[in-house]
């Protein structure tokens, strides 16, 4: 017990990290197996839960805030769903206006020297050195 | 400044009155337009609907250029004007962020390089204003947001360079609403702009900053950004001329991403010609935008030619198609009367203008927000406290991440970023996303043929002409509908020019309506010869100066 107590302290650190490090049950399943609906049917949606869009995009949202986002994002949520009645089949989804030009999108790969290195690094919020300095990643505590 | 006070070319007596070449011009339209008078107003019996009669637009770039030239003027005298008007204005009308501390002394260094016979630039000595969410190398740019307050970027964009090396200078930063999500400015985490036609009123955005400083004549032009509308609703507010490229005509590189997919730089004028100077100097290929067009880009200027030049039926052979669904209910009569009144301007030009219809262009609205949405969650991610801009204290790096997300962005681009964050979402990317780049294809394939069977589109720019500041803030989706006549030009990378075409009653002068031209790909040339021509010869109601200038 006792030579255990470190690493059951350990445990229970790491504990308390679970909750956040396990993926939360996904409200986002969907209520049907098909992966492209047939176009005319109206399908329903989960609505969306806005404390799990606010874990997975990283901002943390006061209650008050959650409270009144809620409704103004579910009522344009409902309205995107009048997508869902449009025929789309046989659609080829566009990613963006025309083609790439395979050419030109790509340059030489050849390395240039960035004259701004300097003031790129003046803009960072905490540094060290040539380094950008961030709070802990991990506890001390977990490996 | 000649000001008028007759009744007979206001547009409920057109009837009665004369085309451009003094030939009879006759409106069917019975729309009514309230007559008053208002003491706001320099002669005191002025009339909405005509605010005063004044030379035709001319471009202040080339002015600058030829007075520089000439030994008119010296850069330093132009400069002074600019900061002096900018200075004067900018209390009521709030449309800059940053004004820069180092023009004078640009203008000085040109005023040196003329004296020793130096050869100068297409742009030099031309004051422009740049988008906040364009790089500026020697100046704060934030995009509207708290979170990059006080960033200072290590690179100009490449527009911004491209002016300069052109010999403009870059008199300041204008606001915005936050990375360009919004539709009034009011969106800006510093200040609201207001409309120089009326301060009370927005003047749309979310490019509103520049859009309103080139109103009130603050600078000579300037650099907007147009991801569903952002350049041509606040042009069509603020009654300048407004210029969205093609998606690729000009480098994205130094652009805060919003929307990859659909965002595009243009800039704003007082005129045509200046837009079409402006374009010149920042469109091409650009090695650090991979979808920037390798096509080759044509003289715009060149055909653009002098008014005394035209022929009697300047545009026959021209065909523009009117689309049917942007000029029904829900339109403001004012705005519908405007954009006929301006159609039957081109047919008196000797253009043809035939009704068309889109039944899906309602459509393009959600599809829109679906796509904007989604790419804001992926391209705002970056804003997360670590590398630049304001950081929250916290002791470990997600918490860090969070709080500074939650306290450096506003409402607007939170609400985004989590229905993007929504959409995205394992399980619903095809129920969204896919499903939304499905509808992109099919507006873009509709504007594809109507565009085989006419030369240019023609609509408003928005259903109504510039609203009450506060008086949409708190229904995003109702500002969302106001985008409807817009997005679908971004969906399909289309070309659009926006430019005054008259004045709807309301503020102390009128309200201006803008017309938009959509063209084809690429074909930004043609838009703005046709663009020219109608600002030429249009009725003089149409090009009129807010009350702030007068």
């Amino acid at each position: 017990m006792m030579a255990s107590s470190s690493s059951s302290a350990a445990l229970l650190a790491h504990a308390r990290l679970l909750p956040r490090r396990l993926p939360p049950l996904s409200p986002f399943v969907r209520p049907c197996s098909a992966s492209s609906a047939s176009s005319s049917s109206t399908r329903q949606v989960e609505p969306p839960n806005l404390a799990q869009l606010c874990d997975k995009a990283r901002i943390s949202l006061s209650a008050k805030e959650i409270e009144e986002f809620s409704p103004q994002i579910s009522k344009v949520v409902d309205w995107f769903a009048q997508l869902q009645d449009v025929d789309v089949e046989n659609i080829e989804p566009a990613i963006r206006v025309g083609a790439l030009d395979g050419k030109s999108a790509l340059r030489a790969d050849t390395p240039v020297i960035f004259e701004e290195r300097e003031t790129m690094i003046a803009s960072l919020p905490d540094r060290e050195g040539p380094y950008m300095r961030v709070p802990k990643i991990l506890k001390e505590n977990v490996e | 400044m000649a000001f008028r006070t007759s009744a007979l070319m206001l547009p409920h007596q057109v009837g009665s009155g004369v085309n451009w070449r003094g030939q009879a011009l006759k409106l069917s339209s019975k729309a009514t337009w309230a007559v008053r008078s208002s003491s706001s107003c320099p002669s005191g019996t002025v009339t909405v609907g005509y605010a005063q009669a004044q030379e035709r637009p001319s471009s202040v770039i080339r002015k600058i250029r030829e007075d520089l030239e000439n030994r008119e003027r010296s850069a330093v005298n132009v400069m002074e004007d600019y900061l002096v008007r900018l200075r004067d204005r900018e209390p009521q009308v709030q449309s800059f962020l940053h004004i820069s501390e180092k023009a004078l002394e640009e203008a000085k260094l040109l005023d040196e390089k003329i004296a020793q016979k130096a050869t100068i630039g297409p742009l030099a000595g031309v004051p422009i204003a740049v988008k906040d969410n364009l790089c500026t190398k020697d100046m704060p740019s934030t995009g509207g947001s708290k979170i990059l307050e006080g960033y200072r970027p290590p690179y100009d964009a490449t527009a911004v360079r491209k002016l300069r090396e052109g010999g403009a200078i870059i008199v300041g930063k204008t606001n915005m609403d936050e990375f360009g999500m919004g539709s009034t400015t009011e969106g800006s985490a510093y200040k609201v702009t207001a409309n120089p036609w009326d301060v009370s009123r927005v003047p749309g955005g979310s490019s509103g900053g520049s859009a309103a400083a080139v109103a009130a004549r603050q600078c000579a032009g300037a650099l907007g950004s147009d991801t569903g509308g952002s350049i041509r609703q606040p042009a069509s507010f603020c009654g300048v001329v407004g210029l969205k490229p093609t998606y690729g005509r000009v480098s994205r590189s130094g652009l805060m991403a919003y929307a990859s997919s659909l965002d595009v730089v243009g800039c704003f004028g007082s005129s045509v010609e200046d837009v079409a100077i402006l374009l010149q100097s920042i469109a091409g290929h650009d090695n650090s935008d991979s979808t920037s067009s390798t096509k080759d880009v044509p003289s715009f200027v060149e055909t653009l030619k002098p008014v005394q030049n035209f022929s009697s039926k300047p545009l026959a052979g021209v065909k523009f198609g009117l689309i049917k669904e942007t000029l029904e209910d829900g339109v403001d009569s004012s705005v519908v009367f405007a954009i006929r009144s301006a159609a039957q301007h081109l047919e008196s030009l000797g253009a043809e203008v035939i009704e068309v219809e889109l039944p899906k262009f309602s459509l393009g609205l959600p599809a829109y927000y679906v796509l904007a949405a989604s790419e804001a969650s992926s391209n705002l991610s970056r804003y997360d406290g670590a590398r630049y801009g304001n950081r929250a204290d916290a002791q470990e790096l997600i918490p860090m991440y969070g709080n500074s997300r939650a306290q450096g962005l506003g409402a607007e681009v939170k609400r985004r970023i989590l229905m993007g964050t929504y959409a995205l979402s394992a399980g619903y990317y095809d129920a969204f996303y896919k499903r939304a780049q499905q509808v992109r294809r099919i507006i873009q394939t509709d504007l594809e043929v109507v565009l085989s069977k006419v030369d240019v589109l023609l609509s408003p720019v928005a259903p109504t002409v510039a609203y009450k500041i506060g008086e949409k803030t708190d229904d995003p989706l109702s500002m969302y509908a106001g985008d409807l006549m817009t997005v679908n030009v971004n969906l399909a990378g289309l070309p659009a020019l926006v430019l005054p075409c008259g004045l709807a009653e309301g503020g102390p002068c009128g309200l201006p309506v803008g017309l938009q031209m959509v063209g084809k790909s690429f074909d930004e040339g043609e838009l703005l010869r046709l663009g020219h021509i109608f600002e030429q010869t249009a009725p003089h109601w149409c090009q009129n100066v807010p009350p702030l200038v007068q």
